[in-house]
């Protein structure tokens, strides 16, 4: 379960100029095995959150308790173990090492953590045949697909079993029918695997595979809206929303 | 705000990255001025020997020549890693006319303040520079001299050096495409090495390695070139090679294999700059290595040679065409007659050779040798045993010996070997007498007998087979030979190595920008701080430290090889051994300030 309480972000761009408040003051709480999208229009603050939740970005003030953790008491090195264990993040730009194979980006996470090669190999090869990379393999990230490419980025994020996978536009970079793949598989971790999903996304259609949404603006939460389980029902909510609060174009 | 404004602005906020430049600029002015004052020093051109004066001047050339190289490899080198911002100006409207503006008024103060800062350090360190000059080449009337032509010429070389460099870099400018431009800061080389290359050139560099003691050992010229040019090429393909191998043996042990993974990664990843780089400096370690070697074994040794060398304090040769001293020495009688050496089965063409009979050998030298006996006049180098023919008669069971039988410059250098027979009839026809003096000749009696000489066979100028051999006259010019030697080498060397480092540092510096980008993309993973810095070090350990033992185990088979025939060999490398120590403080030096230079930009 991810609490977050009274959470703010503020920006100065230099001494003396006006203070941003990226997000201002958002308490939430994100149920383990949710599926969860956040929306808004640009600089409403959903990428901002992303991030301080995920612990790439540090706040301002206020609390983010994840699997027991408050990681704003963290320091940067144990916030980097945290992350590397228990959090898993898909990049819009796929954030895969050129420098490496597809299997070896795959398995880092746990590279990283010192496991041993059988248990890396193991994993490596169980995620890659869940997801239908594994003819890929070998292949370095310049000789796949965009779809591939964030495929493999799932499996990274996966690869640790982590508390939360958070993911920042992971359809941003591609075209509609890997899109389409893509959210089907975030879908299918959910259901089959539990994996707790928290997405941040301004496109509708993506968003409308979550089964929760939460609408920003201004850096405050602005509204909650829940599928009924239908993409398309869900799909035109979404679009009702986003022109009822202004941020159907970004 | 107008466009000067602009080029000021931006010439402030690059500061901090001219420093380096700055530091490599000045330091080039301060070496050409105190060569150049070395040049025109008076002391020195008096004194000095025509040819180790020309040695200088050779040597001055050859700091212009890596001046010249260095200076331009390192202005593109930054315009390389400053392509993204020279792209957005390009981007945003400007002109390459302006963009070239721009830089000239960049250069010009960086010129301007490098030049003045550079003689000023020339003006403050050229006593003690002087100083230690006079330690190696020993002219008493050395002193450190102002002089207008020193200053003119270390203006007028720089200046020129600046003007060829600035050339370069507005072509590169009005040449690379946009796309390029802002493309140069992001790495592009991705490249795949090849194991057959590599293979093949393992190969022949052992290959190599095995052929030149035999090229060298039977005399094959050709056959030497070509191995020792095959040892100093295949490194570049065995390189890349070895970081693929070494790859590959690593995935055989995936425990190692995943502690190095990130590093060996990126490196072969990018394996053609690296090889290149990596070739690059290790030749020019290599060279600067083998240049102060050498010098050094020979500066340290020169009174062991000397000593080695000059049996005598004194000697002289007399004739009947011309009078001895009369002083008491001990002498011996010899013939000047011709004899051949066969090698590689043919017989070479007659040379002169002196000499002397069993007697007069055995009384001279108060020892009993079996003969006929072929000395060679030296202490020092162990006698090649080729067969030799002496009067038309190949000579049978003929004994090598290494004896200073003579001091080395008696007789005009020519009394290299001596070849002793058990035959009282050969003096016949001219025959030369050798006097050694049996006390120590001190360098002003050594000078004194030297006009008593030209007075008693009244000449004004000894001719040069005559020239007495004065161990302490000899230790003096071996001393300037040796010692110029010394500097000229150390000099070159310490170019070569500031050369080095920069090739090394500019390629940490342009590898800046994707390096961010990679410790970004580790971070987002969750990579720690400490993490990343030993990433970052492993990479620079490689780029730093392969190319200097490659280049050590290199130049210490050719420095075996070279002196494997002197008894003192474990003596020379261990000379060796000291200047590879001080390389090793150099290249630690520069490696630690590009691992801070690294991790403050990648913000570790």
């Amino acid at each position: 379960m991810i609490t977050v309480q009274k959470l703010t972000k503020h920006y100065q761009a230099f001494p003396g100029a006006a203070i941003v408040k990226a997000v201002d003051g958002i308490s939430l709480t994100i149920e383990t095995g949710e599926f969860i999208g956040i929306m808004g229009a640009s600089g409403s603050g959903k990428t901002t959150l992303l991030n301080m939740l995920a612990g790439i970005e540090p706040v301002t003030s206020g609390e983010i308790t994840i699997a027991n953790t408050d990681i704003t008491k963290l320091s940067k090195d144990k916030m980097a173990l945290f992350r590397r264990g228990k959090l898993g993040y898909i990049f819009q730009d796929f954030n895969l090492l050129d420098s490496l194979s597809v299997k070896e980006n795959i398995g880092l996470p746990l590279i990283l953590d010192r496991q041993h090669p059988k248990i890396v190999e193991q994993k490596t090869r169980e995620l890659m045949n869940y997801l239908n990379i594994a003819r890929i393999a070998d292949n370095a990230p310049a000789q796949i697909s965009g779809g591939q490419k964030q495929r493999v980025a799932a499996a990274r994020a996966l690869i640790t079993e982590p508390a939360v996978i958070f993911a920042d536009e992971p359809t941003g970079n591609l075209d509609s029918k890997s899109a389409n793949d893509l959210m089907l598989m975030l879908e299918r971790l959910n259901n089959e695997l539990a994996n707790t999903i928290v997405l941040v996304t301004h496109d509708a259609f993506s968003a409308s595979f979550c089964k929760k949404i939460i609408f920003m603006k201004d850096g405050r939460l602005e509204m909650t809206i829940v599928s009924n389980g239908n993409h398309t029902q869900f799909f035109d909510r979404i679009l009702e929303v986003q022109s009822a609060i202004g941020g159907a174009k970004d | 705000m107008n466009f000067q404004g602009i080029m000021k602005k931006n010439m402030l906020f690059h500061a901090r990255k001219y420093i380096s430049i700055y530091i490599v600029y000045a330091l080039i002015v301060t070496l050409l001025f105190l060569f150049a004052s070395l040049l025109y020093n008076e002391a020195i051109i008096q004194t000095l020997k025509p040819s180790y004066y020309q040695n200088l001047q050779l040597a001055l050339g050859m700091v212009v020549a890596f001046s010249v190289l260095f200076i331009t490899y390192a202005a593109v080198s930054f315009l390389k890693y400053r392509g993204q911002e020279l792209g957005t100006y390009i981007t945003l409207g400007m002109t390459s006319k302006q963009v070239i503006r721009l830089l000239s008024f960049e250069q010009l103060m960086i010129t301007g303040i490098s030049l003045a800062t550079g003689l000023l350090a020339g003006i403050v360190f050229g006593k003690l520079f002087y100083l230690g000059f006079q330690q190696f080449i020993r002219i008493p009337e050395l002193t450190f001299q102002l002089n207008t032509a020193s200053f003119s010429i270390t203006i007028a070389i720089f200046l020129s050096i600046m003007m060829v460099t600035f050339f370069l870099s507005a072509l590169y400018i009005k040449r690379l495409a946009l796309v390029q431009l802002i493309r140069a800061k992001t790495l592009k080389d991705a490249t795949k090495g090849s194991y057959l290359l590599g293979f093949i050139s393992i190969l022949l560099f052992v290959g190599s390695l095995w052929v030149v003691p035999y090229a060298m050992e039977n005399r094959h010229e050709t056959l030497l070139k070509i191995a020792i040019a095959l040892t100093l090429l295949t490194p570049y393909f065995m390189i890349g090679a070895g970081l693929l191998v070494m790859k590959r043996i690593m995935k055989i042990f995936p425990l190692f294999y995943q502690r190095l993974m990130l590093t060996l990664s990126n490196v072969t990843h990018r394996l053609r700059a690296f090889q290149t780089t990596l070739y690059l400096v290790m030749i020019m370690l290599g060279g600067s290595i083998v240049f102060i070697g050498l010098a050094y074994v020979l500066y340290a040794s020169t009174e062991e040679m000397n000593d080695a060398s000059n049996p005598a304090s004194y000697m002289y040769v007399t004739s009947k065409d011309w009078q001895g001293l009369d002083e008491q020495s001990e002498t011996f009688d010899f013939v000047v007659d011709n004899y051949a050496r066969q090698i590689q089965g043919e017989w070479g063409k007659p040379l002169d050779i002196i000499v002397v009979s069993k007697t007069q050998y055995e009384n001279y030298m108060h020892e009993k040798i079996t003969t006929p006996a072929l000395i060679r006049n030296d202490k020092e180098l162990k006698p090649f045993k080729t067969p030799i023919k002496w009067n038309g008669t190949v000579l049978k069971d003929v004994q090598h010996l290494s004896r200073a039988v003579t001091n080395s410059s008696l007789f005009g250098y020519n009394i290299q070997e001596i070849l002793v027979v058990d035959d009282p009839s050969i003096y016949q026809g001219d025959i030369f007498t050798v006097h050694k003096l049996g006390h120590k000749v001190s360098k002003a009696e050594a000078l004194a007998y030297e006009e008593k000489l030209k007075s008693i066979n009244k000449v004004d100028q000894i001719p040069s087979q005559y020239e007495p051999a004065s161990k302490e006259l000899e230790l003096e010019s071996d001393f300037q030979r040796t010692g110029l030697a010394l500097f000229i080498a150390s000099f070159i060397g310490l170019l070569f190595v500031l050369a080095s480092g920069i090739v090394l540092f500019y390629k940490v510096l342009s590898d800046l920008p994707a390096q961010k980008e990679y410790m970004q993309s580790l971070e987002r993973i969750g990579l720690r701080r400490r993490e990343k810095k030993q990433l970052i070090r492993n990479e620079l350990r490689i780029l730093f430290f392969t190319p200097f033992f490659l280049s050590v185990m290199l130049v210490s088979y050719y420095f075996y090889l070279f002196f494997h025939r002197f008894p003192n060999t474990w003596d020379y490398m261990q000379k060796l051994g000291l200047v590879v120590i001080v390389f090793f403080v150099i290249q630690f030096i520069f490696y630690s300030y590009s691992r801070v230079r690294c991790e403050w930009e990648t913000n570790l």
